[in-house]
């Protein structure tokens, strides 16, 4: 991902998929699916949730699109259903008494299937991200996972370029510090 | 605040499952697939032309209202400040019902005698009122109301009133 500011060519794919165009749609899809997955990731800490949720927010998207009133901002406005969407999801696992990511502890992490999409770093990642605000784990997983700048960052989340800046070195210096506190050789893995 | 050592977050990359892309493009291609199809086959210029007239439209209503509100907050002070106490007094004179009752009943003897009180008259006070709401000086008013031009004459009388 070069420059992840969104791109005339979102405003164009936007027209397009008023007009009905499944391909304008599909490249849409394709391009933001990753941004979007990371935020979803960052607030639901599940990979298979953050899917789903990433898909619901593309087809709510699609079916909303006229509502999206700056279309060269596409994807801002994506992640603002993402959110909505995760929100939504982790009301509805907290009913279930399902583990939100805010509650993962890592020696209690036994979905098999997580442990093998994700090995044990991956989950010894999420747990560490656990320790972070929602705020900071976006920020984190969108720069250093999907190599946005803070202008972009910063727009997604509606806060200042500062802001993200704080978020991030924060986010970066608790995840290191809760990292090396759970390596494997101190037998917590 | 500037730490620049990047943490490998790749054990969280959602390419790690190579399929799931895919596997989500086409689940949300699926989806939408219904949506997208009534929309094409929707006239796409109506549609089209709602939505590019759509702001517009609220732009210039909200300025309708402005322009609305401003002349409905200042005409009444304009009009207080421009007419003379005898002006006021007239008013109720020639709107009052009796007048007006005294007008329709003889409606005859009103059509072949101008200038008599009545409706008509009511009239030019409201378009004298508006002018005056509009700046115009009550001596240039009775001619904007008329709609033929000043003679020179006036101009000059008027003109040279101070």
């Amino acid at each position: 991902v070069g420059d992840p500011l969104p791109e005339p060519r979102d405003a164009e794919l936007v027209a397009a998929v008023r007009r009905g165009d499944s391909r304008a749609a599909d490249v849409l899809v394709r391009r933001h699916f990753r941004s979007s997955y990371a935020v979803a990731l960052a607030l639901l800490g599940n990979a298979m949730d953050a899917e789903d949720t990433c898909q619901d927010a593309f087809v709510k998207a699609i079916e909303r699109i006229a509502d999206c009133r700056k279309p060269d901002r596409f994807v801002y406005w994506l992640h603002q259903i993402v959110r909505n969407r995760a929100h939504n999801a982790r009301e509805h696992r907290r009913v279930r008494s399902g583990p939100s990511l805010d509650d993962v502890d890592v020696a209690g992490s036994t979905d098999a299937s997580r442990q093998a999409e994700l090995g044990d770093l991956g989950e010894r990642m999420l747990a560490a991200l656990g320790e972070l605000s929602p705020e900071q784990r976006q920020v984190l997983l969108l720069k250093d996972l999907e190599d946005w700048d803070h202008r972009a960052i910063a727009g997604s989340l509606g806060i200042s370029e500062g802001m993200s800046r704080q978020h991030l070195f924060n986010a970066r210096r608790r995840m290191r510090e809760r990292l090396e506190g759970m390596a494997p050789e101190d037998g917590r893995a | 605040v500037n730490d620049d050592r990047r943490m490998d977050l790749g054990p969280l990359d959602p390419e790690r499952d190579v399929a799931r892309l895919d596997r989500a493009a086409r689940a949300v291609a699926m989806r939408v697939a219904p949506l997208l199809a009534a929309r094409r086959e929707r006239p796409a210029d109506a549609w089209g032309l709602l939505e590019s007239w759509r702001r517009p439209v609220l732009a210039a209503a909200a300025l309708v209202a402005v322009a609305s509100l401003v002349t409905i907050v200042r005409v009444p002070k304009t009009v207080s400040r421009a007419t003379g106490d005898a002006r006021v007094s007239a008013i109720p004179q020639a709107a009052s019902p009796t007048s007006a009752a005294a007008g329709s009943a003889s409606a005859g003897a009103t059509a072949s005698a101008p200038a008599e009180p009545g409706p008509s008259t009511d009239t030019g006070r409201a378009s004298l009122s508006l002018s005056e709401a509009a700046g115009i000086p009550a001596a240039y008013a009775s001619w904007v109301e008329s709609g033929a031009p000043p003679a020179p004459s006036h101009t000059f009388d008027v003109g040279g009133q101070p």
